[in-house]
């Protein structure tokens, strides 16, 4: 409050460009609607409003570049901001938990770079600048750590050299990324298909898209298409496009991976297009989540992501710290966590074999009340039966693939047979934990022990599935309260 | 460290009771909470009798039962389930009817603590001691139906552990 900053800087003039330039497929994309709209009178009058739109935007940007302004202090960033309504936020170093840098495409081509900063508190109160010069924002981030750094009375010398020189904790080469491509088969491809086709359906007359009208006019051809052999090639062409799909997504978004040690945590740059530098503080990671997939681990291939305490109070965040390593991969990792590696599967203990007859009582209820109520409105309800092998054979495979295990002063939870997954939690990051008893539990005198931990999402808490009941309430006695 | 061993032996008989209190708050908002639902019932009985013909009284009949079992017979019950345990390191709450939870939070995981009472709460000198952790699951922990000295004793009690783990 009392020094007043002398030397307050603005953001990159580029950033104006890149405004200009992200705003302009929005009016490509516009102008067939203007179009239609304003009609006859047609294109010259459609490429004038998009012309005026364009500049009153891009002359709302420039007063709000010219009125936005930020001053690097020796403890805190101020930042003022707002055309009509002056903005001044001061962000004190001491608060910031996080810095972490993101360049889009276009950013990359001019050099700039979005800073970030998230401090502890639950939202709102967090920094922006959108964007400033690289160089910029790596002096802002050397300057917060250095003085966070000081502060805890370590060594204070920054350590962006030291860093380049160590090697990276993890890293994926051009081949790794290839092989974890393979493995994200997607069809998000097809969402997107469908999402243009709606966007150009509402410019093209009705008729042209409705299947009806095209198989009427060609019925005997379309008769014909279907073949043994067209629903072949068409599942293969569908399999080639997942392939390729997932290949594009993950370089796109994995390119050049490398996970760094900070002195404070774990920096993690990634991305072909848009390029992202974030940095997990250590103090904030609550648990470890290594999973897997039913072929993946075939080739033993797994993936580490740390669940983290949201800058935004309870919204938890997973960032992926390893998306495809080998066991000997992950350990440097999971060492710099202080986390040990999951034992093998047999290590675990299993859960009782009851829960495999819990839950063919309560999906056979389930699905006897769903049966008897459908018969009353729906004719096809026997079609309903077909979920019933599903039901059963779902809960065997559940009960083989679920186990917990303990070392020391941290648990694994082992979950999910398609996709396996084994939650490193250690106990000291446990906030709380229940003994929940269902109505069909308490018949088979089972119980679930649930574990509330900081950052996980609240629709999957982690679970030990029915337990013995004496099991559980030993664990929840004995582990919960002694760490 | 041995005593919470015997905790694996039996639950609700070794947790502390609710003050017997509670019991006359649990009813009262079971009146009031019920009441809405009667009045829907009985609208309900209404307009099937008028439109669809079904003799009058249904309705309101099959509401009348339930009100008098949730605000008769539920009340005591629930009251029953509820228990807790001041350990040395942790407290434990056992509650629910249908579905049975037993939770234990570490003092040293509590954020922070809350005391509340509620018009019904204060007319019969009871309180809620609410315990906030850091966990998503289990954010806040209730346990109702503290005599209002209790509850304030024990939230000093763990307030004071709070400060000495960050002592």
């Amino acid at each position: 409050m009392s020094e007043e900053p002398e030397n307050w800087a603005r953001l990159h003039p580029a950033t104006l460009a890149i405004r200009a330039l992200e705003r302009l497929p929005e009016l490509v994309l516009g102008l067939p609607a203007a179009a239609y709209f304003i009609g006859d009178t047609g294109i010259v009058v459609a490429l004038f409003l998009a012309g005026a739109g364009l500049a009153a935007s891009m002359l709302f940007a420039f007063v709000y570049w010219r009125r936005f302004t930020y001053w690097v202090g020796p403890e805190q960033l101020v930042i003022e901001s707002g055309i009509v309504n002056r903005n001044r936020r001061t962000i004190p170093f001491d608060r910031i938990q996080d810095v972490s840098l993101e360049q889009k495409l276009l950013a990359r081509l001019f050099g700039v770079s979005i800073v970030r900063i998230e401090t502890g508190s639950s939202g709102g109160d967090e920094g922006e600048l959108d964007c400033v010069s690289r160089a910029e924002a790596d002096r802002l981030r050397d300057r917060i750590r250095a003085y966070r750094a000081g502060n805890a009375e370590r060594e204070y010398t920054v350590d962006e050299g030291k860093g380049e020189a160590l090697p990276p904790l993890y890293a994926m080469d051009f081949r790794r990324l290839v092989v974890a491509g393979l493995f994200n088969f997607s069809l998000v491809f097809l969402a997107i298909l469908g999402g243009v086709w709606q966007y150009l359906g509402s410019y093209l007359p009705a008729e042209y898209l409705d299947p009806s009208r095209w198989v009427g006019a060609y019925r005997k051809e379309a008769v014909g298409l279907i073949s043994a052999l067209s629903i072949l090639s068409f599942a293969m062409l569908l399999l080639l496009v997942g392939i390729v799909t997932g290949l594009m997504r993950t370089i796109a978004r994995d390119f050049g991976f490398r996970l760094t040690r900070t002195e404070t945590g774990l920096r993690r740059e990634r991305g072909l297009f848009t390029r992202t530098d974030v940095v997990i503080p250590l103090r904030r990671v609550q648990a470890g989540i290594v999973s897997t997939g039913i072929i993946k681990r075939l080739f033993g291939w797994s993936g580490l992501a740390v669940q983290s305490l949201g800058s935004d109070g309870n919204a938890g965040t997973h960032h992926e710290v390893s998306p495809l390593a080998t066991s000997d991969e992950l350990v440097p990792v999971l060492d710099e966590l202080s986390m040990p590696l999951p034992p093998p599967a047999r290590d675990f203990v299993r859960v009782s074999p009851k829960l495999i007859w819990r839950s063919w009582t309560q999906d056979g209820l389930a699905l006897g009340i769903a049966v008897l109520i459908a018969a009353f409105f729906w004719n096809g309800w026997p079609l309903l039966l077909a979920a019933a092998p599903f039901l059963l054979i779902a809960p065997l495979l559940q009960y083989h693939a679920h186990g917990y295990c303990f070392w020391k002063d941290v648990l694994f939870v082992r979950r999910g047979f398609w996709r396996p997954r084994v939650t490193i939690l250690p106990l000291a990051k446990a906030q709380s934990a229940t003994l929940v008893r269902g109505l069909t539990q308490q018949g088979f005198g089972l119980a679930t022990l649930a574990i509330g931990t900081a950052g996980a999402s609240l629709a999957s808490p982690l679970r030990i599935l029915d337990l013995e009941e004496d099991t559980a309430r030993n664990l929840l006695g004995e582990r919960m309260l002694l760490d | 460290m041995a005593e919470n061993r015997d905790s694996a032996q039996g639950e609700a008989d070794r947790l502390a009771a609710l003050d017997p209190r509670q019991k006359h708050v649990l009813r009262i908002r079971a009146l009031l909470a019920g009441l809405v639902p009667l009045a829907m019932l009985a609208i309900g009985d209404v307009i099937l009798n008028r439109e669809l013909g079904f003799s009058l009284g249904w309705g309101i009949g099959l509401g009348i039962a339930l009100y008098l079992f949730s605000v008769l017979l539920l009340p005591g019950r629930r009251y029953r389930r509820w228990g807790y345990r001041t350990g040395e390191r942790a407290i434990r709450i056992a509650s629910g009817l249908l579905v049975r939870r037993e939770t234990v939070v570490p003092y040293d995981r509590v954020q922070h603590i809350d005391v509340s009472r509620g018009p019904i709460e204060r007319a019969f000198g009871v309180a809620t001691l609410t315990l906030h952790t850091a966990g998503s699951y289990n954010s806040t922990v209730d346990l109702p139906g503290l005599a209002i000295a209790d509850a304030n004793r024990m939230r000093d009690a763990i307030r004071a552990h709070i400060g000495q783990d960050l002592a």
